[in-house]
C-alpha cells in the first residue's frame, strides 16, 4: 500500500515532533537529576549520547506495544508490516534502551557523581547480557537485507571511530593533549555505533518516510 | 542495477507481502528491491527467476557490456 505525500509529511511531522519533545524533556530531566553534579566533556558527551539510545528504545517500544500508533510514528508502510517486524523492532528496543540506561548510569556514577557505582555496574551487566543476547536472536531473525545493513553498519562505526581514536590516543601518548577521558571514549564509540546505523541505511534510500 | 521485480509481482496479483511470504523475506526487503536501493542475493535472485518462471537477465538489467577483446 503506497502512503500520499502529504500523510508521509504529516508522519515526518509528527514523529519528528514528538522526538524533539521528548529529547528536550529527556535532557532537562537528566540534567535536573544531576543537581550539582560538574558536567564536564565526558559526562555531558556520554549522558548526551545515551539519552538518544534511550528515547530511540522508548519510541520504538512505544511503536511495537501499540502497532495502531506505531504505524503512524515509524517507518513502516502499514501496521501490517509493524506486525511482521514487531518482534525485531522489540529486542532493539530492548537493547536500545539497555544500551541508553547504562550509558546515563556512568555519566551520573564515578567521583562526585548522583548515580550509586553499584546501579551503573549493574547497568552496564545488564547491557552487556542485552547485547549477546538481543544479538544472537536478531542475527536468527534477519532476513538478507538487515544482515547486509547490519554489517554495513559495523563497517561505517569502525571507519568512523578507528581514525577518531588512534589520531587522539596518539597525540595523548605523544604528549601533544592531556589523557583521554574514558567516559567521552565510550561515548564517542556509542555514537560511532549509531552513526554507521544511520549511514548505512541512509544510503540506501531506506530513512526516507515510507 | 534495474528489474522488473514489481511487474512480475502485479501480473502475479500478489502483494509485497505475498511476495515476500514466499520467497521467505521481509516486505521491506521486496521494496528495497523493487525501488532498485538494494541487489538481492544470488540464491534470492534465483529464487524470484523460480517463481516468476523467467531466466534471471530478464529479470535484473546491467548496462554492462564485456569490453571488446582485440
Amino acid at each position: 500500500m503506497s502512503v500520499t505525500k502529504p500523510a508521509k509529511l504529516r508522519k515526518t511531522m509528527l514523529s519528528s515532533g514528538i522526538g524533539f519533545i521528548a529529547g528536550v524533556g529527556g535532557v532537562m530531566g537528566f540534567y535536573a537529576l544531576g543537581g550539582d553534579v560538574e558536567w564536564n566533556g565526558g559526562r555531558a558527551a556520554a549522558g548526551g549520547v545515551g539519552l538518544v539510545y534511550l528515547m530511540t528504545g522508548l519510541f520504538a517500544l512505544l511503536g511495537a506495544a501499540v502497532p495502531g500508533l506505531g504505524a503512524r510514528l515509524l517507518n513502516v508502510s502499514d501496521i501490517e508490516e509493524l506486525l511482521e517486524q514487531r518482534a525485531l523492532l522489540m529486542g532493539s528496543a530492548l537493547w536500545f534502551i539497555a544500551f541508553g540506561v547504562m550509558l546515563l548510569c556512568l555519566a551520573g556514577a564515578g567521583p562526585g557523581g548522583f548515580v550509586p557505582d553499584a546501579l551503573a555496574i549493574a547497568a552496564v551487566a545488564v547491557a552487556f547480557v542485552s547485547t549477546v543476547v538481543v544479538t544472537l536472536r536478531q542475527w536468527r531473525l534477519y532476513d538478507e537485507l538487515l544482515r547486509q545493513l547490519s554489517w554495513e553498519s559495523s563497517a561505517f562505526a569502525t571507519t568512523l571511530i578507528l581514525p577518531v581514536l588512534i589520531l587522539w590516543g596518539g597525540a595523548v601518548q605523544l604528549g601533544y593533549v592531556g589523557s583521554m577521558d574514558p567516559l567521552a571514549v565510550i561515548a564517542l564509540a556509542s555514537a560511532a555505533i549509531l552513526a554507521g546505523a544511520v549511514i548505512a541505511t541512509g544510503r540506501r534510500g531506506l530513512l526516507a518516510q515510507r | 542495477m534495474r528489474n522488473i521485480v514489481r511487474e512480475l509481482r502485479e501480473q502475479k496479483g500478489w502483494s509485497q507481502g505475498e511476495l515476500a511470504r514466499r520467497l521467505g523475506v521481509s516486505r521491506q526487503t521486496i521494496n528495497a528491491v523493487e525501488t532498485d536501493k538494494y541487489d538481492p542475493s544470488l540464491p534470492l535472485a534465483l529464487r524470484m527467476a523460480l517463481l516468476f518462471d523467467v531466466p534471471v537477465p530478464s529479470l535484473f538489467m546491467d548496462d554492462w557490456k564485456p569490453e571488446q577483446l582485440k
